[in-house]
Formats: structure tokens, sequence, C-alpha cells
């Protein structure tokens, strides 16, 4: 293949099969990184991508592990870890000053003066990490799901075996592995170079591949991802040159030499396939130390240590000899320039207790072996990931964090890259040789991300908000609207620069407005009427076929969620609306109430079926009249009447009532209507001055009539007594929060909303708190400049003064605010009933 | 990525699928004391309750469902 | 589209109305049903539960086909739901809305009320790259 890496200023030559790691090595790269806290010299150790040692920035993207990442020509790698470079690092006087910087240190240091930690906590950032965040644009990932049988994880030696028996068994069988799969079995589907990065209830597993990510629904899982090779703790064991069996035998591999003369030390038979492949590389072997039970394993014409003990690593930037204590109790102090240590497994189990109880998920192969057992040290490093020794263990112990969980988050340990798969049993055996319970020493709560993954790729499945859209809504686009959010909704705000002109329309001649967004619903069926009684604490029993009414929703709490109308249809039943946002709320509590009182009545959602088409001003009943030949003058339709009216050939069921405070119909019709309604309406209007309005002006039009908006003017506890809404609960009525409501009724409210009145100022107002004298009493709720009366206006919530009177006069910033009755325009409503 | 919910109307889906309604209660009380405890001071059991889950993705309507709170695993 | 039906009305009465050619059981007390209804149906439904509702839905519905030999896995782009073999009906979270799918040999329609229609054409236009 050839090829070379960048490696700063060097050039590193490359072999077939390199990895990234193995092509380092192979140059005399011996320290890869500086670890995290104390900058100290890390060097190739597990080789199978489990602990962060590797880690480095490819290409500009950092986390990258060098040690399975295979290398291809032109890559430029950077070490990270070291200021200014990794080899030469400034920081690494940091870990002389473990006293200063003892495990938890950031809690208890640079609190006062405040400024000291925001200071620290620059210095502190710049000092650790992985390396930096790619800057620049992000291409999100692609996502898919996929169902199947069987899903087996990890294409190793058992894996492939399971999916090929499940495959035999006829069962959908996926085989997914983070590596390659050399020779994929057939009738498998197989996903390679896919990471499982979490098992779900389900159960559901989800791989993160470079493209995107896929959830996998299958009926059952078996994991099959083997084990990592243990990671023994003692002092020293975190030197460059200080290796696992397979990081040693994965380069020997790739033709490369791990060093001149290694200790090794064996506790496994695999150790001896690792003695082997060291030898066979031409490395003089100095000393194997094995266990008793295995003495007689060791191959003739090596020095053998049985049953020596490990005390230390000892070396400044690498290792230069192995102290062991022989079982004569001498201590010996071996040359070497490698120390290969095969002392056992620990399956890689993380997936497998990730899953929830009972689900369908097993472990098959190493990864369902049991752990090899090992002692708990007493020095040494246990977490490599976040620099974590067996010192700063004890330490937290003794300040009281005594159990795995709690040493987990006081020190850090098994929080990095690795999760836990090199340290995580270590944490569990400290607490239990320390005494803690049982349930206190257990290896720590597995979750999802067992591999660290990119946000783009996390990302993949989230795609654009999602929008309502009205039938209107390319007619307003091309009306030149300026469309925007409106809960889930689109919709437009205003249709031109000015908006007092839509305003004006309203207000002095006519207007139209897009309303489509309302909730709507048909109640029918013998129980409906009982239905809209219990549901609403609106009058119910005088509301004569073709009346509307307005509609205050109540919880059970007796708290306002929700307002909009009541109609009346007689045989056909009961139409309700409610706002915009408020369309799924309130189907759910229709229907809860109709459930759980047992009434017989239909709940039909008609929202998206039909549109709803707003005329409003003094003159929309000269603009309808000619739309129409059904009779719309004041006696035959009065306010809150409604109506079956065909306009401009479209069948309507109308309604006069408005919250604008004039002359409304408001005309729901079938959806795909719309259009061929509004464009009628509109050039019907063009001789009377009609200009479309949106949801600016509405804003001003309904707060001069003192309408609160529910959610922008209420708070999730408002009572219609706060809100001065008493009027539309029919007194004495048995309803849904009526209870709540009696029980409140003993009692004045501690806070209301008011209708406000400013010196000066507009919309900016809104959010303001409002004050008497420096305390703060309520808030500004909605405000605007009301054209019409040439006032600043609003609504607010204030609290009860301790005297038990509500304050009236107050301030908002340095506005002088005025509480005034609502509504502001046209109080007595003549103009709205016109 | 979440708790299953088994609907009976369409299968066990996701709980993204639904809005949570709480614990069941009464539907109503004889008097308005009891009323009170019966909207604000729910059972809050440390174990299995009854809860009733709206289908807003699905079926739209509400169901009833076992869940147990300490362990969050739901029937 | 083709026409579309809501039939709201007792579980017995439901289940008669499952007898149309593409029906879908949205809940016990609800039917939706593509395509026509004969009349002899409708009459039986209305025998068996005089207060139920039969509804043109077709306004409140829109219509989005999925089709050709990779519907299956466009599909899955979009939505967690197991896709029953063809002929047959599913209802849940399409593109993160309330859908309503029925399945053919080679066409997946999915529906969704009408003001997620231009929200769901965007989502299978982005995944089918038309």
């Amino acid at each position: 293949m050839g090829g070379r890496l960048r490696l700063g200023r060097r050039r590193v030559p490359l072999d077939d099969g390199d990895t990234i790691a193995s092509a380092m090595y192979r140059a005399g790269i011996r320290t890869f990184s500086r670890s995290l806290k104390y900058h100290r010299r890390r060097g190739l150790y597990c080789g199978t991508g489990e602990c962060p040692n590797c880690l480095v920035t490819v290409d500009g993207v950092p986390g990258v592990r060098s040690c399975v990442t295979p290398a291809r020509d032109g890559m430029r790698v950077r070490r990270e870890g070291g200021w200014p470079s990794v080899e030469r690092d400034v920081l690494s006087v940091l870990d002389r000053l473990h006293a200063l910087l003892p495990v938890g240190f950031y809690y208890k240091t640079f609190i006062r003066p405040r400024w000291m930690w925001a200071m620290a906590d620059r210095i502190i950032r710049r000092s650790v990490g992985l390396g930096r965040l790619p800057v620049g644009p992000v291409v999100a990932g692609t996502s898919r799901h996929l169902h199947c049988d069987v899903l087996v994880v990890g294409g190793g030696e058992s894996g492939r075996a399971a999916a090929v028996s499940a495959a035999a068994r006829g069962e959908r069988t996926v085989l997914c592995d983070e590596g390659e799969v050399p020779d994929p079995p057939e009738g498998v589907e197989v996903l390679a170079r896919h990471a499982a990065i979490g098992t779900y209830e389900g159960p559901m597993v989800s791989l993160a591949s470079g493209e995107g990510l896929v959830e996998v629904h299958p009926e059952r899982v078996m994991i099959a991802t083997g084990a990592t090779e243990l990671h023994p703790v003692f002092p020293g064991n975190d030197l460059p040159g200080v290796m696992l069996g397979r990081a040693a035998a994965g380069l020997v591999r790739r033709g490369v030499k791990p060093g001149v003369r290694a200790v090794v030390v064996v506790e496994h038979d695999e150790g001896f396939e690792h003695l082997e492949a060291l030898r066979s590389a031409g490395v003089r072997i100095a000393a194997v130390v094995v266990p008793g039970s295995l003495g007689s394993a060791v191959p003739d014409g090596l020095r053998t240590l049985v049953g020596a003990d490990v005390l230390r690593a000892e070396g400044r930037e690498r290792v230069r000899f192995a102290v062991l204590r022989d079982a004569e109790g001498v201590t010996r102090g071996i040359g070497c320039d490698v120390f290969v240590l095969s002392t056992g497994r620990s399956p890689r189990d993380d997936l497998l207790r990730m899953s929830a109880q009972g689900e369908p998920v097993e472990a098959v192969g190493d990864a369902a072996a049991a752990a090899s057992p090992k002692e708990m040290s007493t020095a040494g490093y246990v977490c490599l990931c976040e620099d974590v020794s067996v010192a700063d263990l004890e330490r937290a112990w003794d300040e009281g964090y005594r159990s795995s969980e709690l040493l987990k988050r006081y020190t850090t340990a098994t929080m990095g890259p690795c999760q836990g798969a090199m340290c995580g049993r270590h944490l569990a055996a400290f607490a239990a040789a320390r005494g803690a319970a049982a349930n206190a020493a257990r290896r720590t709560t597995a979750r999802p991300l067992a591999r660290p993954t990119p946000l783009e790729i996390l990302a993949a499945p989230v795609h654009e908000v999602i929008d309502k859209r009205t039938s209107l809504h390319d007619l307003h686009v091309a009306a030149g609207a300026r469309v925007g959010w409106s809960g889930p909704w689109l919709r437009p705000f205003a249709y031109g620069d000015d908006p007092q002109e839509e305003y004006r329309a309203v207000r002095e001649r006519v207007s139209v407005m897009d309303v489509g967004t309302l909730g709507k619903f048909l109640l029918t069926g013998p129980d409906a009427k009982d239905l809209v009684d219990d549901a609403f604490p609106t009058r119910v029993d005088d509301l004569a076929p073709g009346r509307a009414r307005y509609l205050l929703a109540l919880d059970e709490a007796g708290y306002v969620f929700d307002d909009g109308l009541l109609c009346s249809l007689g045989a056909e039943g009961w139409y309700v609306t409610s706002t915009s946002g408020g369309a799924d709320r309130m189907e759910g509590w229709l229907r809860d109430r109709a459930d759980r009182c047992g009434f017989r009545a239909h709940v039909v959602d008609l929202t998206a079926e039909r549109g709803a088409t707003l005329v409003a001003g003094p003159l929309a009943r000269e603009l309808l009249v000619g739309l129409t030949d059904d009779p719309i003058d004041r006696e035959a339709f009065p306010h809150m009447g409604v109506r079956e009216v065909t306009v401009a050939g479209v069948p309507c069921g109308a309604i006069r009532a408005g919250f604008v405070g004039e002359v409304a119909f408001e005309l729901h019709h079938p959806r795909s209507r719309g259009p061929d309604l509004w464009r009628a309406i509109v050039e019907a209007g063009a001789p009377l001055g009609l200009a479309p309005h949106g949801l600016d002006a509405l804003e001003v039009l309904r707060l001069e009539k003192g309408h609160p908006y529910v959610g922008q003017d209420t708070l999730p506890d408002d009572t219609p007594a706060k809100l001065g809404l008493e009027w539309a609960v029919h007194a004495g009525k048995r309803f849904a929060g009526s209870h709540a409501l009696e029980r409140l009724a003993g009692s004045s409210p501690e806070r209301r909303l008011v209708g406000l009145e400013f010196d000066r100022g507009g919309a900016e107002l809104r959010g303001v708190p409002l004050r008497v004298g420096a305390r703060i009493v309520g808030r500004v709720t909605s405000a605007a400049r009301s054209p019409i009366l040439d006032r600043s206006i609003g609504l607010g919530w204030i609290r009860r003064e301790p005297e038990g009177l509500f304050p009236e006069e107050l301030r908002a910033d340095r506005v002088g605010v005025r509480v005034v009755p609502t509504p502001f325009y046209d109080p007595a409503g003549d103009r709205l009933r016109g | 990525m979440a708790l299953r919910v088994p609907c009976p109307n369409c299968g066990w889906r996701p709980s993204t699928e639904f809005a949570w309604g709480g614990e069941l209660r009464p539907v109503e009380a004889p008097d308005v004391e009891s009323d009170f405890a019966r909207v604000f001071l729910p059972e809050n059991a440390a174990g299995e309750q009854a809860e009733r889950w709206f289908h807003l993705l699905g079926c739209r309507r509400w169901i009833l469902v076992q869940r147990d709170t300490t362990t969050n695993r739901v029937r | 589209m083709a026409e579309l039906w809501s039939v709201h009305a007792s579980e017995d009465a439901c289940d008669l109305a499952m007898r149309a050619p593409e029906a879908g059981r949205v809940a016990p007390d609800e039917v939706m049903v593509r395509g026509p209804i004969a009349e002899d149906l409708r009459r039986a439904v209305h025998t068996v539960d005089p207060g139920s509702l039969i509804r043109d839905a077709a306004e409140g519905w829109a219509e989005v086909t999925v089709d050709g030999t990779d519907a299956r896995d466009v599909f899955a782009r979009v939505s967690a739901l197991r896709l029953p073999d063809a002929p047959g009906y599913v209802q849940g979270d399409v593109a993160r809305v309330a859908a309503r799918v029925f399945v053919g040999e080679e066409t997946i329609r999915v529906l969704v009320p009408a003001y997620w229609e231009s929200h769901l054409r965007r989502r299978l236009e982005a995944e089918t790259g038309g």
C-alpha cells in the first residue's frame, strides 16, 4: 500500500494493514498522549480500542482510537493533551502538584473571591481535554429503523456462530460489528462499522456508523462483544511501554517489534499466545512471570519467575524496570523496555447490563463468561481516562464517599471514553474491599452511550421542527405575508410593512383573517349535552340551538387551561372551539370526561377538516351580503348567533363572535374550500378598503378589548376569579372543577389579572415586572400602544398587598402604570353587537 | 429510546407517542373537602400504580397502564 | 385521494365496518375506511348502532404515497413502526406526527391530518431525494 501519515512535521511511512498506532509505533513514537489531569505520558496500552491512551486527532476530528483505526495515506494526525506539545508538555508540572490538585479539588477551591472560579475555570478547561472540536458546517447523519428477529452484536467467533444458527432456523438475522466483518456469513444482514451504542426497552438497539444511526428493533438480542483483557493496577502501570498482551501481539501482527527486551506476565492461557508472538518477532524475553498453576506451561529456555508478585514499573519517560518480588520474598528489578501483562479477561457486558430486566437480551461467548478474579491493588492508576489512582479512591472514601456510585461521581472514575470498560470492576472491588454493603459495592449502572458518538450522528433522527399549516398558507405567502411560529402552527403575522394599516382596516372598514388553526370539535350522541355540561363551567341548560357562548375550560383543580366558544347545533349536537395551541389538550379533556363519566357521546375532531375565516369590521355585513343569499342582518343573525350560511358558494357554519371588538363573522368551512372563500372575500372587499390582518394586528385589537390570551396572560393556576372571568362560570352548577372553585369561593384571590394604562411605551413593556416602590408585586403580560385610543395599554397580574388591597399605582421600570378597568375600547360592546 | 407503553388499541409503543395523564384517581368525591384530597393529594405510591396515558400519536384514546414507580417497569 | 370515511360507532358496529376492503381499526369505537362503503354495509352498521356516524373524512386527511420496490426502506427512515404485510393497517408515529398507514403490495399510503401534509411531503422528499 505505501503512503504516509503526517504527524506534525514528521512523515510516518505506512505498511499494508497498519493502524495509525502501529505506524506511529514503528516510527518510534512511544508517548501517544498526555493524561487528562496530571499530564502524565501515556503509551499504547490495550490495543483493542478500550483505553484512552492512543486517542489522537485525525484530519481535525478528535478522539480517534488510533489502535483500531486503519491508517490511510495523507491522514493528518495530531497527538493531544500536552501544551505546547505532547513531547514537551509544560503542564506536566501538574504531575508534581498532586498535593495541590487532589481528587475533587475543583469542588473545594477557587470559591472566594468569586472571580477566581471564572478564571480557574478557563484555565482548567484549556489544560484538559482530548482535543478541539472541528468548527464549521456539519452534515447531519442519516437515520433509519430496522426490524428483524435476531440482532447479534459482535462479529467475532461466537457472534458469527450465533448469527449463522439463527439464520439457519429461518430467523431474520442482523449481525453488526463496530469494525470490519471479514467473510460475512450468508443469509445474514451484516452491518460492519456499526457500533452498538445502547440497548433500550423494546428491545431496541441503537447502532452508530460514520453516516448516521440505525435503530434496530429485534425480537431478541445476542451480545457477542467478547471480553477485554484485564487492566492490572500497580504503581507505574501507566508508563509508556507497559501494555496488555493483545496490544503487544497486535503490533507484532503488523510487523512492529514492541521493544527490544520484554518482561511478560502471563496469568491465563491467552497470555502464552502473546508470549509466543513476542518471541517470533525477535523480542528478547527477560523474564516470564506466571502463577504456580501455569509454571509448567512456560516454554523451555526462558527465565521464569513462578509465583512472583508485580510490585511496580519504574522509569521516567518510559518503562525501564519491572520490579517484582519473587516467591521467596526477594525483590528483583528486571530491566526491560516493554512490560507485557496478560492477566485475565473482563467481559464486555455493558450492553447487556444496560438492557431492561426481563427483556430477551443475552450474552454469548466471552461476553457471557465470568470475569477473571482479581485482587484489589494498593496503588497505581485505576481509571486511565480520568487519571484516578488508588490513592484518589482512598482519599474519596476517607472523605465519606462510601459506595461505588458515589466514588464514581466524586472522582469521575469510569466517566471517561472507556466508560468503565477497563476500571469499572476495580471500582466495585475497591468498595467491596473497604467493607461496603453489597448494593454499595456493585458495578455502577451501565447506561447508553457505550461508545463516544458525535452529536451530529445522535441528532440524525431529529429533523426540522414540525409545522401545521392551514389551506391558506400559500395564499398568505403569495400575498407577501411575514409568516412565523405560533405554537405548532405557521401563521401570518403581518402582510405589509405597516401593521397599523391592518389594524385600521378592522376598526374602520373590514378585514379578513385566517383562523383555521382553532381547535374544533363536534360532540354528538345521547349524552353529548351531559358531557358538555360536565366538562365546562359554562351555562348549558339555556343555550338554545343556533346560539353560541364564550367557553372557559377548567381542569379538576379549577384552573383555566383554555378558552373558546360553545355552540348549540340542536339535533346535530354541540360544537366546541379551542385556542390554536390548545386543541390536543381540549380533545384529551373531552375524551377523558366522556370515558370516566361513562357518557355515550362521540367526540369528533374537526380541527383539520374545517378551515375558519374571520370577516370583521364595521363593513363586514356589507361585504358578505354581496356573497350570500342567506339572511345575515342583525335580526336574523344576532351577536353570538350560529347559522348555516353559504358564502361565495362555500357552505359555512358561521358564528357571529369575535375577540376584536367589531362586527365579526367566523366562517367555518371545508378545509379545501378555504382558498376559494378567501379570494372571493378579498375581491368583494377591495372596493370597501379591505386589508387582511395577521397576528400582530390581532394582538393589539384583542388587547383593546381586554381579552386575555390563555398562556400569555394567564398563569397555570389561574382560576376564573383571578382572571375576572367569574361571569363565565355558571354559579351553582356541578361540573368537573366545581368542587375546587367552591372550596376557593370562601377566600379572596391573592393575585389578579388587571387592565393597565402606562404613561408611555408599547409592546416592549411586555414581561416587565410591576413594582410598588422597590417591591415587585406583579408582571406585565401584554402591552401595546393603542392607535384608536392613543393610549398605552396592557394586561398584567398583580399581587394583593399585605394590608389586603390590590395596588393601583405602580411602576414598570421607569414608566408609571395605573390599574384601569377593561375593556379599554367600546366597553359597552355596541360596536361588537352592531 | 423511551419507556414502552402497552396501548390496547395499537400495541406496545414508545412513550414519546403519548401524553401522561397522571395517577388514576376517582372521577369525583362526595364533598368539597374530600375533593381537595382527590385532586391535590395523589397516593404517589412507591411501587405499582395505575396511570392514565393519552395516545396522542396513535388512537388518541385514554388508556390505563400499570407502572412501577420504583423500577419504571410497565405492564 | 380516494374516498375516505370515518365510522364512529359501538364496538360491535365497528367490527362490522371492518369488513370493508380497506379498513383500519382506529379504536374500539372508530374505524377509518379508505374507498367506498357499500350501501348494505352502511345499513348494517346503522342497524347494529342507530347512533352511529359515518362521516366523509376526506377533507381532514391528506394522503402521501410511498411506492416502489424500496417503499418499505424509505418508510423505515421516517418511522419506527413495524409495517404489517399487505394488505394491512397500522397507526402511530410517522415523521413525528400521528399517521394512519394503509399497506399495499408496492404502495404504502400514509394518511395524516391535513395540516401536516406539507411537513410529511417534505420529510419524504428529503429521504427519496425527489
